[in-house]
């Protein structure tokens, strides 16, 4: 007998389209002690198995129409309400959810969460003794500080923080099998690391059984012993970790592991004329907060940042969230007021003029695709309007005209003319990409911003979007500034790569250089964050202590230092200038500045 | 002409699902049904009642005060008019008043809230006290004042209403808009270089519309209520028009001998308001993407 | 948080001027002739003079607008027409009466609404959750005034078991003098121990107090429904349960909590309502309070009465609203 096992599962959800099969899972065996990873990308089922192993699935609008859940033999969807309550949640199944920022009770502290969840399943424990149990969970997941983290709320922890709570929280109950929901989607890459080696520390320590739900391939295999590929509500494919990275069977397998790959990037096609040149920018944002008594302080958003850009070539920005990227474009796109510096297009100061003619021009040559597809298109409007909103600004065409170019803006990013007469939510998020990038050239642009254009999309749109962005780049000699916490996709598009880390470029240069050696020690992390495929355990990943400081305070001297590995005493104090190894290239670290004082070259 | 055809395809289809949803909940497919009941009579009432002559200020002395029978439904009133034509004929003066009151405030409301919460800054400021401001009297009281000073008119007690009712729309539209700011389609238009104006009434105002429709159904059969609570306290409708407020007020001289007069008119409020709370309700779930996720 | 107070409490003072300002455009600038309204329609001219003087009419408009607060300030609402006594005094007089009232209706809206939002909610789409919805859709599509008929043709007329209006009946104040201390008559039987009085004075607040409170009981249990249904969605509920919390601590403990500020500001609003309606109703039941003293005051078109009910009426709800806004700043998301 398998400890735990799924056998015929039939889920289904009732809307105004009909009822539709979510889950249809013939079987999934788990062994005691076995970490089994699940992957598929959202909307394939993956959350809706994990609520209904623990029965709290929303009935209706879902259905269970059939099937069993067995926990060593019992059957979980026979048992009460009151008895999965008393018996199963908590005791002997427990789940890390996928978002820590929603999960956590805003109005009661860690310490009133973690007291209940514990007195609930311990019967006769004393407050007091939920207490110490408290910090001592706190000490298990590595909190720093657990008797102060125990009376604050969870809006004054960060994400990573959080997510430590919440396994401690699952930890508290004492079950043995733990359902992992995407437990590092929402976290940043060097976190996510320390949050897996961690899972598998105490799964370890406590010999559990872990259900590991994901939608990284690269990640699954390196963590898990058995993966299961689940498409549709159904499972595709399932092997040890290895056989399945490594020798996928389906196609759909195959292109998961392709959106975790990194290729090798066409050839530089830059000219040397210069498009774009930014000078010394900065955004602080003001923060007057009274309550937390927080006031005239600045959060540095992007801290003096410079750089050019070439006609013609595509340049990523690469770095975590809050590192400033998304601040960084849009202070560029006059979406935000600057604090300092300057940006020239084609040689034109843009912020100097006031809104006159030169503004326009501006605006004209420079259009942006956001991430999500689905909120960067009015949902009340009709494609054909959708993409002729540049067309109205700019070009006052009749209606006819005005639907030609509707049209051919269209076909050019591949979709049929039929699409003029529908709203967006018709459209797949691969197909309202096109549309977003279809508006963003029909003002004929210089320079589009593309600012993480594939990663809500499905992985088989993904790769098509990326050849429509290369192919029309190519067609019109567009130049791009690429945005993107995706490595992969970085390395695909971009000639050149700039790293951000807390509001500053920490380094810069062609992007083939920076992949094949890294410099700064925060490049390096950030690339030693995410297994490659092929990876099987833990033991490749490289983590980084401590979270990220905030940006309203940032650290003395490197910004760095507080993370880094090789920081040294000088690192607190003085803040590092460019470095440069050939003339496009440059880090700014004080351990490169040494280097090259003393001649040497690599860090 | 096949263009606009097109274009008209997807409306039906969300048309479509709204009903779908709609009729899940049988209470609200009731409450639909009887206020289209409703507000069909109203139509025609001129032409459907049994007394068309009883809507006005004529006496039958001889038939006052009688009791609810074949020939008169609900009764007659102290003139010795149809209570029932009356009754009917009366939602005809609500439903328009309701109308035009709402109709006026949304169209005060709706606009200052958009461009509030669209430009933010001193013009939110400026905006958002003056509305407080308003909103800082009890229900109803600034309307009684106001009335009071007016002179007492159905057309004064429509401005009224409308001048202490507008804020909720404002305040309504402001939230929605900060929200809908955010997205990302309306910094794409920045970019594109479209101008603000276009910015607030394409992009802002067709997206925040959804709870000001459910707020606005709610409100009709609030609108209703407070007009009829204004008739009652003599500041709204003048004899004879068949208003029901002040046929209740008139009644409640022969109250409870005579509970008819009363009666009738008041039940007539409650199912209108009683319905349109319904599907104001109904519609708030429907619109809710919570809901309406698939 | 003291400084929040502090900054909300300022905000409440400027908004207090702009209510003041309303009404002196309502009562000055709105009439083509104001001292005509402020004397009544029987006025004769050395009453319409003096009105005039007295109002300052033949000053500008701003110096109207200063003596005017000036007035305010000092207590002054001008004299009733009716009684040519003080507003103020009058006020003072009949606000007891209506304070009872609404002070009784409110706590009966409460706890009536709250626990019945609450029970709907976890009760969704139940049966208990029909019955409660269409219970408090109902209260709030009833229009007061005509309930309060209805009630008192139910119990007077027909069961003949409550009064039919009054706030005692004449045999009670026959044998016992009628106690004078809060103004408040249950409370000061309860203090001076006359409880037979006490007996009959419930007895005559029963049906107003119902009459009053059903359409903030509505209010309250709706939207106490909807903030709850919100908040249980929420993934921090779901996560809750996952850890074996037992369903009466997630409900009781953690979603109400939660719902603190979304149900501080439906009271404070309610309790909006529940005045109003007592301007409808007090009349019917004849109850000695202000909203008697302003449906007099209406039909006798006594403006420097309706005017003053107004002004008081709003700074009430003024400082309603900074309690409930008080209340709201304790939940600590809110410092964020």
């Amino acid at each position: 007998m398998a400890f735990f096992e799924i056998k015929n599962l039939l889920v289904r959800h009732k809307s105004f389209d009909g009822v539709k099969t979510v889950l249809d899972i013939d079987k999934l065996t788990v062994e005691k002690g076995e970490t089994y990873g699940l992957v598929g990308e959202s909307g394939q089922g993956k959350t809706v198995l994990a609520l209904t192993i623990l029965k709290l699935l929303q009935c209706p609008p879902g259905i269970i129409e059939q099937g069993e859940i067995l926990l060593e033999g019992v059957n979980l969807l026979k048992k009460t309400e009151r008895s999965m309550q008393a018996e199963i949640r908590g005791k002997r199944i427990a789940m890390i959810f996928q978002d820590p920022m929603s999960c956590l009770n805003p109005v009661f502290t860690i310490k009133d969460c973690m007291v209940d969840a514990l007195r609930q399943n311990h019967k006769g424990m004393s407050r007091k003794e939920a207490v110490s149990q408290a910090v001592k969970l706190l000490q298990e997941v590595k909190l720093a500080d657990p008797e102060s983290t125990l009376v604050k709320y969870p809006h004054q922890l960060s994400g990573g923080q959080r997510q430590r709570v919440i396994i401690a929280l699952a930890l508290c109950c004492g079950a043995d099998f733990l359902i992992a929901d995407e437990p590092t989607r929402n976290l940043d890459v060097t976190i996510q690391a320390s949050i897996l080696k961690l899972l598998r520390e105490l799964q370890k320590k406590h010999g559990m059984t872990v259900l590991f739900i994901a939608n990284n391939l690269s990640l699954v295999g390196a963590f898990c012993d058995r993966v299961g590929i689940l498409r549709d509500g159904r499972i595709v494919e399932e092997g040890t970790a290895d056989q399945v990275v490594s020798h996928p069977r389906e196609e759909y397998t195959r292109l998961l592991r392709e959106a975790c790959e990194t290729k090798l990037k066409p050839t530089d096609d830059s000219q040397e004329e210069i498009l774009l040149r930014v000078e010394h920018l900065k955004k602080y944002f003001d923060i007057n907060d009274e309550v937390r008594h927080i006031r005239h302080q600045s959060l540095k958003a992007v801290d003096d940042v410079s750089f050019d850009i070439h006609s013609g070539e595509v340049l990523g920005i690469v770095g975590e969230s809050g590192c400033g990227k998304s601040t960084l474009v849009n202070t560029i796109l006059e979406l935000f007021e600057p604090t300092a510096g300057k940006v020239y297009f084609e040689g034109k100061d843009i912020f100097g003029e006031s809104n006159g003619s030169q503004g326009n021009a501006f605006k004209k040559n420079v259009q942006i695709v956001f991430q999500d597809p689905y909120w960067s298109l009015n949902p009340r409007w009709l494609v054909k309007d959708i993409v002729a909103e540049p067309l109205d600004v700019y070009e006052k065409l009749g209606e006819a005209e005005r639907l030609i170019r509707v049209e051919e803006l269209l076909a050019m990013v591949g979709l049929p003319g039929d699409a003029c007469y529908k709203y967006p939510h018709e459209f797949s998020g691969g197909e309202r990409q096109r549309i977003a990038i279809a508006r963003s050239l029909a003002s004929n642009p210089k320079l589009v911003v593309l600012d993480e254009p594939t990663s809500s999309i499905d992985v088989f749109s993904q790769n098509q979007i990326l050849d429509l962005i290369k192919e029309l780049k190519k067609k019109f000699g567009l130049t791009n500034i690429l945005i993107s916490h995706d490595l992969a996709v970085v390395h695909e598009l971009s000639n050149r790569i700039a790293v951000m880390y807390l509001g500053k470029i920490v380094e810069f240069g062609p992007a083939r250089e920076i992949f094949e050696h890294p410099r700064h020690p925060y490049t390096q992390a950030l690339f030693d964050a995410i297994p490659r495929v092929g990876d099987t355990g833990m033991e490749g990943i490289r983590t980084l202590e401590g979270q990220i400081p905030s940006p309203i305070n940032p650290p003395s001297g490197c910004p760095f230092h507080t993370r880094c590995p090789m920081a040294q005493d000088r690192c607190k104090e003085e803040v590092p200038q460019e470095t440069y190894y050939s003339e496009r290239h440059y880090v700014r670290c004080l351990l490169a500045e040494e280097q090259q004082e003393k001649g040497g070259d690599v860090l | 002409m096949k263009n606009w055809t097109d274009s008209l395809k997807p409306k039906i289809r969300s048309m479509q699902e709204s009903f779908y949803l709609l009729a899940r909940n049988r209470l609200s497919l009731f409450a639909l049904v009887l206020l289209c009941v409703i507000v069909l009579l109203a139509i025609l009432a001129p032409w459907i009642i049994p007394y068309p002559q009883d809507i006005a200020d004529e006496a039958h002395i001889a038939d006052k005060f009688l009791a609810p029978s074949a020939a008169h439904w609900f009764g007659t009133d102290e003139l010795g008019r149809d209570v029932f034509s009356r009754v009917i004929y009366g939602g005809r003066v609500s439903l328009s008043t309701a109308i035009l009151t709402v109709g006026i405030s949304l169209l005060i409301g709706v606009p200052l809230g958009a461009v509030a919460g669209t430009l933010g800054g001193h013009v939110d400021n400026v905006i958002m006290r003056i509305t407080d401001i308003f909103l800082s009297f009890p229900p109803l009281l600034l309307a009684i004042s106001l009335v009071a000073i007016l002179g007492s008119s159905l057309t004064n007690a429509i401005l009224a209403i409308a001048i202490s009712w507008w804020p909720w729309y404002t305040r309504l539209v402001r939230g929605q808009a900060i929200s809908i700011k955010e997205r990302k389609f309306v910094q794409a238009a920045e970019t594109i270089g479209t101008g603000k104006l276009k910015i607030i009434f394409r992009h802002i105002v067709p997206n925040c519309i959804s709870p000001v429709i459910v707020q606005a159904s709610m409100d009709m059969g609030g609108v209703i209520l407070t007009v009829a609570s204004l008739s009652f306290l003599g500041l709204g409708a003048k004899a004879p028009t068949p208003e029901w407020g002040l046929m209740i007020s008139t009644g409640r001289t022969y109250f409870p001998d005579m509970w008819w007069c009363c009666i009738f008119p008041g039940l007539a409020i409650f199912i209108t308001v009683l319905c349109f709370n319904l599907l104001g309700d109904a519609a708030r779930e429907i619109l809710d993407p919570k809901t309406r996720k698939r | 948080m003291g400084k929040y107070i502090l900054k909300r409490l300022l905000s409440s003072l400027v908004v207090l001027l702009g209510v003041i300002t309303i009404t002196f455009v309502i009562a000055r600038v709105v009439p083509s002739d104001p001292a005509a309204k402020w004397a009544g329609n029987r006025a004769t001219q050395e009453q319409l003079a003096q009105a005039r003087e007295e109002l300052g009419l033949n000053k500008s408009l701003p110096e109207q607008y200063i003596t005017y607060i000036g007035q305010l300030l000092r207590g002054d609402l001008g004299k009733s027409l009716n009684s040519k006594q003080p507003v103020t005094t009058e006020l003072k007089q009949y606000v007891p009466a209506t304070l009872e009232l609404v002070l009784l209706a409110f706590i009966l809206a409460i706890l009536i609404g709250i626990p019945l939002g609450i029970y709907s909610a976890k009760k969704k789409d139940r049966m208990l959750d029909h019955i409660s919805r269409f219970f408090s859709i109902g209260a709030v599509s009833l229009p007061t005034f005509w309930v309060a008929l209805f009630l008192q043709l139910i119990f007077y007329k027909n069961l003949n078991v409550l009064p039919l209006g009054g706030d005692l009946s004449v045999m009670a104040t026959i044998f016992e003098e009628r106690p004078q201390i809060t103004g408040m008559l249950l409370f000061d039987c309860m203090l001076t121990g006359k409880w037979q009085m006490f007996g009959d004075a419930f007895l005559h607040i029963i049906l107003p107090c119902i009459t009053i409170a059903l359409y903030p009981i509505g209010l309250v249990s709706r939207m106490t429904r909807s903030a709850l249904l919100e908040i249980l969605n929420e993934d921090y509920i779901t996560a809750g349960r996952s850890y074996g919390i037992r369903e009466f601590k997630m409900l009781w403990k953690y979603a109400l909590k939660n719902s603190l500020g979304a149900t501080a500001t439906d009271v404070a609003l309610s309790m909006g309502y529940t005045l109003t309606n007592t301007f409808l109703v007090e009349a019917i039941f004849s109850w000695p309070g202000i909203g008697s003293y302003i449906s007099k005051a209406i039909t006798s078109l006594d403006y420097p009465a309706i005017i003053g009910v107004t002004i008081f009426g709003s700074v009430c709800y003024i400082i309603l609203n900074l309690l409930a806004d008080i209340i709201i700043a304790s939940d600590p998301r809110v410092r964020l």
